[in-house]
């Protein structure tokens, strides 16, 4: 660790303008899993270092009047997965509960995960296929800007420099009949090496409305799948779920580009967590804790 | 009670040898109160940080005046201070005629993370700051990670200035076996099975870092140097001559050692730099490596490429074995070509092999340090050699447990001295083996296995310490002192790390003397107090530091009981101990209690008998009645040989390439064990490392010689999440003859077979042979895809996929550069 000037701001105010002075040279401190690492290896040398351990209300989770979930910020994975959220917003915290470590999972924010835009981590591909949108504050007022566009295509995001991720917004329970996450990973603890999110619209008949794919771990940020889209006006006994998933794993990542066995390995695991993903979208019928349709 | 056999509750009424005393050594461990090497601090200590180099093959220039005027720095080191004037070391561990291994780099490094300079300061925070301000310029120079390409004639050259005796290019050393007549095996041959077998590189990844602190004492001339280290004197030995002191001016300390696997058995820069550093200030100094630093520096396993043949006759017997073997021991090795001699010896068995022609190239590549680790070179012939086995019994039509049964050495065959040399005292393995194939459920599962599921096992054989060829010693030893209060204290320069020589020390000293296990107690480990002795390695401490102790205790009975006889005024051959005491036999509760005995020995010598020494010390070195290693390679190297039987039952996951471990049996030979609780700890350790080689760990570099996964997040050893459950573990003793107690090696029989076995598993399972180590998924789903697609029922990975990198058909095979007269094509 390098010396740094540390920061603890008591209102959302008094943290903007911190920001807007210091932004450029300081790291914002959520739960510290991913920063104090860094801190300690000098892999960063902030001149700041702005914790948000004070700031009130960051860490709430609320469903607002257009049933739209507003998750705090500053909340923890284990928060969310004891939240006991329904419908598809459970994915949520099935994602929650089944990433890193216990300890890590008591401290690591999805804010924090959000703005570190691992390639390895979970919560960016979730957020991108579920199109959750988040808050971005700063002296200059409150931006939103949607997951996809959050996530810079060549890596990291496009936060500004005063700003803070204060809240993300999922949409609503409605949005969706089916929203799921799966991903492959070695260990137990480990980032994923590929991971896949997918969210379904459809209409009572099960009939597709709406299909949305993203695929993380195998470029700078989730990569969407419009592949997917072949499931649009289908029910899931017309789905041709081997071809979709190897259209979807070949957008992605296109079979004459895989110069390593990494790469082979991501592209087959891209087909087989699809793949497991349709399985359970279609099979959801029978089991409504999953969502299906 | 599992079904090891080891009860929770002890009788104290019986010998407490074979019963599973619970550890006297985990209330510290399980608490936080132990004490490891960097919760150790003295009065005015200073810390020290190395600057390492970022580039695995470079010359350079240093300079780092600027870091001398940073706040705080106390000193600075670099190796053109040391030059002349520090000797090299090296030489003694692998009998090479100049020590290789130096605590900086001179003008060159050949491995990432070489010891460029150091920096000594008030705070750790200062060292590394002033750290930055060294400035270095590299060269850089081209890089080999791979030691089949390091022996090419146009491979950059790494120790151009050292002369290595039997060396030629990046080869620093070379191995052969020249046992029988194998050309006629060849021809005699029914079957011929042959394969190419890579393996990785595996970190020992002791939780407690390698680390020192070392005080000088300017006024006695003493260097006292605390180290989390596996062998006091070899680090003792090596450090004088290094810094030319006189061995009793050198004292090494022990803390608590939070493990080692054989990564801590040997003499580092850092030792010597903090060494250095203590002597010029007078000062302690601390010196205690990062998780970074340990993986490019702490010396990992290493890696072979074995060309293995192996010769059969219908009836399923071996006849040959021929091997070229390519050995990867990094930039620079302490242990590298002892891995190669002991681990190709004894790893053979437990056939005895008749034929047996081996070379091997011991190379150096611009990789970590290739060291000791956990079964020395074992597990990397196991796994070429088991495999082989599976594909000879599918060539001869037989069930490959079948044909393992045709050559084990067999209990009735014992003692039988093999082609080998191997005077194997006493086995059970065959037994284990039927054990095995009955417990894992082989014959249903064989036949016929669930969709991708199969079983796979590996016989093994293991030595219990061994005489290594490097050097002509085997000895462990103990010095016991009957305290005044009757309390028994053992010192031993054995480093307990996990083998729990507290525990099962005490026990042998309780049963022998007959003193209460709570009485004795062994003293922390420090050269200035403790006997001579090699340290804990190669699975010797029960056997061989396990005699010492019998025998030192058996020496201090005589002494105890001369003097009851005298104040007993009865005959010796009466008396019997126990309960503290020295009684009449058939009197127990009756008698002198050894209190009172120490007491006459100490304060009331009057009491002795006339001439009696007083003291009531005594010492008691073992050394194993081994041989040393013929010139043809053929020799009794170990003194007596643990063994077993592994069996995996596994399924692939078809859609990840997953392989889980559903079942694993282990049926163990490990003689007459001690403490039952210990072995199976030992036994459970051995399988996770077996595990974590088997399925995941392995040094990445990229081309440049830059370890990628360099950090626990990134490094693949498997987690308490990722063991199946180990429950079917089954002990079949055969004593061994040699040793009075019968006992044999534990710490490393749970990992050799373990690679072997879940690779012929996967193989049944999968038709997938996997021919490089370690075993992943990624590996494992890119060969089912390509064996699908050329709708074969047997592939080779990686040997048959079509971008394979290296040689992979038989004719291809480097021809072997160790022997000129080689008939090896």
């Amino acid at each position: 660790m390098t010396p740094f000037i540390a920061l603890q701001p008591t209102t959302l105010g008094d943290a903007m303008r911190l920001m807007s002075e210091h932004g450029a040279a300081a790291k914002v401190l959520a739960g510290g899993q991913s920063l104090v690492p860094a801190l300690k290896e000098r892999a960063v040398r902030p001149a700041y270092v702005l914790s948000l351990a004070g700031l009130p209300g960051l860490a709430s989770i609320e469903t607002d009047a257009s049933g739209a979930l507003v998750v705090g910020a500053a909340c923890t994975y284990a928060q969310l997965m004891r939240a006991g959220l329904a419908g598809w917003h459970a994915e949520i915290g099935r994602v929650a509960a089944n990433l890193a470590d216990r300890s890590t999972r008591n401290l690591a924010t999805i804010g924090g995960a959000a703005c570190e835009a691992n390639r390895r981590y979970d919560v960016p591909t979730l957020l991108v296929a579920a199109e959750a949108v988040l808050s971005l504050a700063s002296q200059g007022g409150t931006r939103r800007l949607a997951a996809a566009e959050f996530f810079a295509a060549a890596g990291g995001t496009r936060l500004a420099a005063d700003e803070i991720v204060v809240d993300i917004v999922f949409p609503p329970r409605s949005a969706y009949r089916f929203v799921g996450f799966d991903k492959f990973r070695t260990r137990v603890f480990d980032a994923a090496l590929v991971n896949v999110a997918m969210s379904l619209a459809a209409a009572a008949d099960g009939t597709v409305t709406a299909a949305r794919l993203a695929v993380g771990g195998v470029a700078g940020a989730p990569r969407l799948a419009a592949a997917i889209e072949r499931l649009v006006g289908a029910a899931p006994a017309g789905w041709d779920r081997q071809a979709i998933a190897t259209a979807v794993s070949e957008e992605v990542m296109p079979p004459g580009t895989l110069a390593t066995r990494r790469m082979q390995f991501q592209a087959e695991l891209i087909k087989s967590l699809t793949l497991a993903l349709l399985a359970r979208a279609s099979e959801g019928a029978t089991a409504t804790a999953q969502g299906g349709l | 009670m599992t079904e090891a056999g080891h009860s929770a509750t002890i009788d104290r009424t019986q010998k407490l040898v074979g019963q599973s005393m619970p550890r006297t050594e985990d209330l510290a461990l399980m608490t936080g109160t132990a004490r490891y090497i960097d919760d150790i601090t003295l009065p005015g200590m200073l810390y020290a940080k190395v600057l390492r180099s970022p580039h695995a093959h470079a010359t350079f220039t240093v300079d780092v005046s600027a870091a001398r005027d940073m706040p705080g720095v106390h000193g600075v080191l670099t190796g053109a201070d040391i030059a002349g004037q520090v000797k090299p070391w090296g030489d003694m561990m692998q009998d090479l005629l100049v020590g290789d291994h130096s605590a900086f780099a001179l003008d060159k490094v050949t491995y990432e993370g070489q010891e460029i300079a150091a920096v000594v300061a008030e705070t750790k925070y200062q060292a590394l700051d002033a750290l930055e301000a060294i400035r270095v310029e590299y060269q850089e120079l081209p890089v080999v990670i791979s030691a089949e390409k390091a022996i090419l004639p146009d491979a950059p050259l790494l120790h151009e200035h050292i002369m290595y005796e039997f060396g030629d290019g990046n080869i620093f050393d070379r191995y052969s076996v020249r046992v029988g007549d194998i050309e006629a095996a060849e021809a005699d041959a029914d079957v011929i099975v042959r394969q190419r077998f890579t393996s990785n590189r595996q970190a020992g990844a002791a939780l407690d870092p390698h680390g020192c602190v070392a005080s000088y004492d300017s006024f006695s001339g003493v260097l006292t140097l605390y180290t989390s280290t596996q062998s006091l004197f070899m680090i003792r030995d090596s450090l004088a001559d290094t810094l030319q002191l006189a061995r009793n001016r050198v004292r090494v300390i022990a803390p608590e050692v939070g493990a080692g696997f054989g990564s801590k058995a040997q003499i580092f820069a850092h030792e010597v730099i903090a060494s250095i550093f203590s002597m010029q200030l007078g000062r302690p100094v601390h010196l205690v490596l990062t998780r970074a630093e340990i993986f490019r520096v702490g010396t990992a396993r290493n890696g072979q490429v074995r060309h293995v043949e192996m010769f059969f006759k219908k009836d399923g017997r071996i006849t040959g074995y021929r091997d070229y073997i390519i050995q990867n021991s990094g930039g620079l090795s302490h242990w590298g070509n002892q891995v190669l001699h002991i681990g190709t010896n004894v790893g053979i068995l437990p056939y005895p092999i008749p034929n047996v022609y081996v070379d091997g190239d011991i190379v150096h590549t611009n990789t970590a340090p290739g060291g000791a680790l956990r079964g020395f070179g074992i597990p990397q012939i196991n796994w070429a050699k088991e495999q082989l086995v599976d594909m000879a019994a599918e060539q001869l039509g037989m069930d490959p447990a079948a044909v393992r049964a045709v050559n084990v050495i067999t209990r009735g065959m014992c003692p039988v001295r093999t082609p080998m040399g191997q005077l194997v005292d006493s086995t059970s393995v065959d037994e284990c083996l039927a054990r095995a194939v009955e417990e894992i459920g082989w014959a249903k599962l064989r036949a016929d296995p669930p969709p991708f599921e199969g079983v796979g096992m590996s016989l093994g054989m293991k030595y219990t310490s061994c005489r290594h060829p490097s050097f002509d010693t085997d000895l462990s030893a103990v010095r016991l002192r009957l305290e005044t209060d009757g309390t028994v204290t053992i010192f031993s320069s054995d480093v307990t790390h996990g083998q729990g020589h507290a525990t099962f020390l005490a026990q042998i000293v309780s049963d022998v003397l007959g003193v209460g296990f709570e009485k004795v107690m062994l003293a922390p480990p420090d050269s200035s107090t403790a006997p001579f002795g090699l340290g804990t390695y190669a699975s010797r401490a029960a056997a061989v530091l396990g005699t010492a102790c019998r025998m030192a205790a058996e020496r201090l009975r005589e002494k105890v009981i001369a003097i009851a006889a005298h104040v007993l005024e009865a005959d010796p051959s009466d008396l019997d101990t126990g309960n503290d005491r020295v009684f009449v036999k058939g009197l127990s509760a009756s008698g002198l209690y050894l209190e009172n005995l120490a007491g006459y020995s100490a304060y009331r010598t009057h009491q002795l008998p006339p001439g009696f020494e007083p003291t009531l010390e005594t010492v008691a070195t073992y050394d194993t009645p081994t041989e040393r290693e013929a010139p043809d390679g053929s020799g009794n190297l170990s003194v007596t040989y643990a063994g077993g039987c592994h069996a995996a039952h596994v399924r692939v996951d078809p859609a990840t390439g997953q392989i889980k471990i559903l079942n694993y049996v282990m049926v163990h030979d490990t003689g007459t064990v001690i403490n039952p609780l210990i072995v199976e700890g030992q036994h459970q350790g051995g399988f996770l490392m077996g595990v974590g080689m088997a399925m995941g760990e392995d040094y990445v570099y990229d081309d440049k010689g830059h370890m990628l996964n360099a950090t626990f997040s990134e490094y693949q050893a498997p987690l308490a999440t990722d063991m199946p459950e180990l429950n079917r573990l089954y002990e079949i003793p055969a004593p061994s003859l040699t040793i009075p107690g019968g006992q044999k090696g534990a710490g490393e029989s749970g990992t050799g077979p373990v690679c072997a076995a879940i690779g012929n598993a996967v193989a049944h399972a999968t038709g997938v042979r996997f021919t490089a180590l370690p075993m992943t998924a990624e590996g494992m789903l890119l060969a089912l895809r390509e064996k699908s697609r050329r709708g074969v029922a047997n592939f080779r990975y990686p040997d048959d996929m079509p971008d394979f990198d290296g040689p992979f058909a038989y004719e291809d095979w480097p021809k072997p550069t160790g022997a000129a007269e080689s008939q090896f094509l």
